[in-house]
């Protein structure tokens, strides 16, 4: 029982590190993606954003 | 008027679609197969059906028999051997209304089903703005154009009419019934199917209708998607579709132990392959899936034969016109004499991206770049980020039967080919629903294995759902106006058609014999009898072969080309000799005009100052 806890809390530890890992890997990939549209919404939302100014 | 020419279109289009799943349970019944699912039941139908009906065009194109009457007396036949199964439309009827008052006992699921529906309503709407695809205008719609209502044969000066497959017979079908907005309205109906047969897949991989639901919602939102099934003008969606089928089908032959379901995957794998070249890796990898699961190599033998009907005709068209069924791209080893070296690179050049790379590191970073870099890898980015950002997710839909395997494998075939062979990540639109059924099922199994995991999947998604109908709307409200009748035809066609201010030009200035040789892409609204001129396009036009002035004008006059449209320019390798003939007085400036074109993708609306100069091409008697 005493060598099976720390064995428990690896394995959530671990599971928790992958859980955050891919949280990550989701936030880079938005990000990088969304990025790549700057110039479309800026060249259809021209009118818009230059009302805005 | 524009609005009930809509609705009229339309309804041609769901009569066909109604068609389609009468007729073809009977053919279904045929092959004394049968499936519980009415909605599955009728995607078969309607798959078998229009792969048959591909056929029949393809025989009647062939020899000019393309006509009005006679494809309503195909029609007229189809629907009365279609019998009792136009009983089975009641029942898809039924079971339609059953998912809907489901859907509608969630609020969530509901807005869910809402949004779908909504999508559905604009995409047809969209579909029925006049025709203004790039592609299109080029050749998806300008071969068939140019074939209508006589026998097909090889156009050598729009080398992209060789890449026309089963398909664009629909295109066909819908220009001889009577308007291109037919035509549009059938591509329409191939996402709409393509939805459908998602569902189907998504439900079962997840056993949740509310996930399968979102998924399609997704599916719809999609860049690629709403631009494909609406105003692209392309048919490949209807490859998205019957990839689709081949795995429902195969794995259903399976689930239920009835080996003929193999032959009717085959079917819909040569439909796949029949539309475009690339998609013969889809037949490739059905074939050796049946052999691995079956063992049988009567049954791997039967599955593949079952491709050809309806997948082979295109290449024995392009094999019987030039002797290279693949036509331009085996031409260098199969026929090299009548090799064009300049249009050969030039199309290899349009199909592969400026940074293919085929290192094993290259095909690694393919599926990230195409999706984070889309711009360089043939527009990537308009599938969204779901794909690369569940991807990981996948090690947890894999595990899910047989269904999830074949579909695994189908997507990593179709995937692979691709990275090794163009790597235009458009190309991979075909298994684009079964890469989201996949991720989706992985996604819904992760909602089991955490909160953070949960928060982070939402948020994803919810970010995607938001850029999905904020863009689909952006991009529509450049559409709907003119399928509303709001906005008059040819004002949206100089507004949102490239290079139609040229072609109505030409329209306007040229009446008598002759032919007009045009060096600009966008052909369809050209109503003189025309050839393009561009080398890049234009397997006639060999820089090689016409390489000075005077062969270069022997070969105006036995193409009986009497004028020229210079849009600003001529094309560079022939710029000398084209501006030595004018010099000569050979060729006479008669009109010029200022008009606009796009530059660049048109989504950027960036317009540049065109000077149009149309010349006369003096007869040799002067």
């Amino acid at each position: 029982m005493k060598n099976l806890r720390p064995n428990i809390s690896r394995q959530a530890r671990a599971r928790t590190f992958l859980n955050v890992l891919f949280v990550l890997w989701l936030v880079a990939v938005n990000t990088l993606y969304y990025t790549q549209f700057r110039d479309l919404f800026v060249s259809r939302l021209a009118p818009f954003i230059s009302r805005w100014r | 008027m524009a609005l009930i020419r809509a609705f009229a279109h339309l309804s041609v289009v769901f009569f066909l679609a109604c068609l389609a799943i009468a007729c073809g349970t009977r053919l279904l019944r045929s092959m004394s197969l049968s499936v519980e699912g009415a909605l599955e039941e009728a995607l078969y139908s309607a798959g078998l059906f229009f792969a048959a009906l591909e056929v029949v065009v393809f025989g009647l194109a062939r020899f000019g028999l393309l006509r009005q009457n006679i494809v309503l007396g195909v029609l007229g036949a189809a629907a009365i051997l279609a019998g009792k199964g136009w009983l089975r439309l009641a029942k898809l009827a039924r079971a339609g209304v059953c998912h809907v008052r489901w859907a509608s006992q969630s609020p969530l699921t509901l807005s869910v089903v809402t949004l779908v529906l909504i999508c559905f309503g604009i995409d047809a709407l969209m579909a029925m703005a006049p025709m203004t695809g790039s592609d299109a205008m080029h050749y998806h719609f300008t071969a068939p154009m140019l074939w209508a209502g006589r026998p097909t044969e090889p156009i050598f000066w729009l080398s992209y009419s060789f890449l026309v497959g089963q398909a664009h017979l629909l295109i066909s079908l819908g220009m001889a019934l009577g308007s291109d907005r037919i035509s549009l309205g059938l591509i329409y109906l191939g996402g709409v199917l393509t939805a459908a047969s998602l569902f189907v897949l998504t439900r079962k991989l997840v056993s949740s209708e509310r996930w399968a639901w979102v998924t399609v919602l997704a599916f719809l939102l999609t860049p690629m998607v709403y631009w494909q099934m609406s105003i692209s003008g392309s048919p490949d969606i209807w490859m998205a579709f019957y990839t689709t089928l081949v795995v429902l089908a195969a794995a259903r032959g399976v689930e239920t132990g009835n080996r003929h379901w193999w032959s009717v995957a085959g079917i819909f794998a040569g439909a796949v392959a029949g539309a475009k070249y690339t998609g013969w890796f889809v037949p490739v990898a059905l074939v050796a899936c049946c052999f691995l699961v079956l063992r049988s190599w009567k049954w791997t033998v039967l599955c593949g034969l079952w491709v050809l009907p309806t997948g082979i005709l295109p290449l024995v068209r392009n094999a019987l016109w030039t002797g290279d069924p693949f036509f331009p791209f085996l031409t260098r080893w199969l026929t090299p004499a009548r090799v064009n070296t300049y249009a050969l690179s030039a199309m290899v050049a349009n199909t592969h991206p400026i940074g293919f790379d085929r290192s094993l590191l290259g095909i690694t970073a393919y599926p990230l770049r195409l999706a984070l870099e889309g711009r360089e890898y043939g527009v990537g980015h308009y599938f969204g980020p779901l794909i690369i950002a569940f991807a990981p997710l996948l090690l947890l839909s894999v595990r899910k039967g047989f269904l999830a395997h074949i579909a695994a494998g189908m997507w990593a075939a179709v995937l692979l080919s691709n990275a090794l062979v163009s790597q235009e990540a458009r190309f991979l639109l075909p298994a684009f629903p079964i890469a989201l059924a996949l991720i989706f099922c992985g996604v819904a199994e992760s909602f089991r294995r955490g909160c953070i995991v949960r928060v982070g999947c939402k948020g994803t998604l919810l970010l995607f759902l938001l850029f999905g109908l904020a863009s689909e709307a952006l991009y529509a409200r450049d559409f709907i106006p003119v399928a509303l009748g709001l906005e008059r035809q040819d004002v949206f066609l100089e507004r949102m058609a490239a290079d139609y201010p040229t072609a109505a030009f030409v329209n306007r200035s040229l009446v008598g014999r002759g032919e007009v040789m045009v060096f600009f892409r966008h052909l369809y609204y050209l109503r003189p009898p025309f050839i393009e001129g561009r080398p890049e396009q234009s397997w006639l036009m060999d820089p090689d072969r016409l390489a000075d002035s005077q062969k270069l004008l022997d070969f105006l006059y036995q193409k009986d080309v009497r004028w020229l449209v210079k849009a600003p320019d001529y094309p560079e390798p022939f710029a000398r000799s084209f501006q030595a003939l004018e010099d000569q007085g050979k060729l006479r400036q008669v009109s010029s005009a200022d008009v606009s074109t796009f530059t660049g993708f048109r989504i950027y609306g960036q317009r540049v100052p065109v000077r149009v100069t149309i010349l006369e091409v003096i007869p040799t008697s002067y």
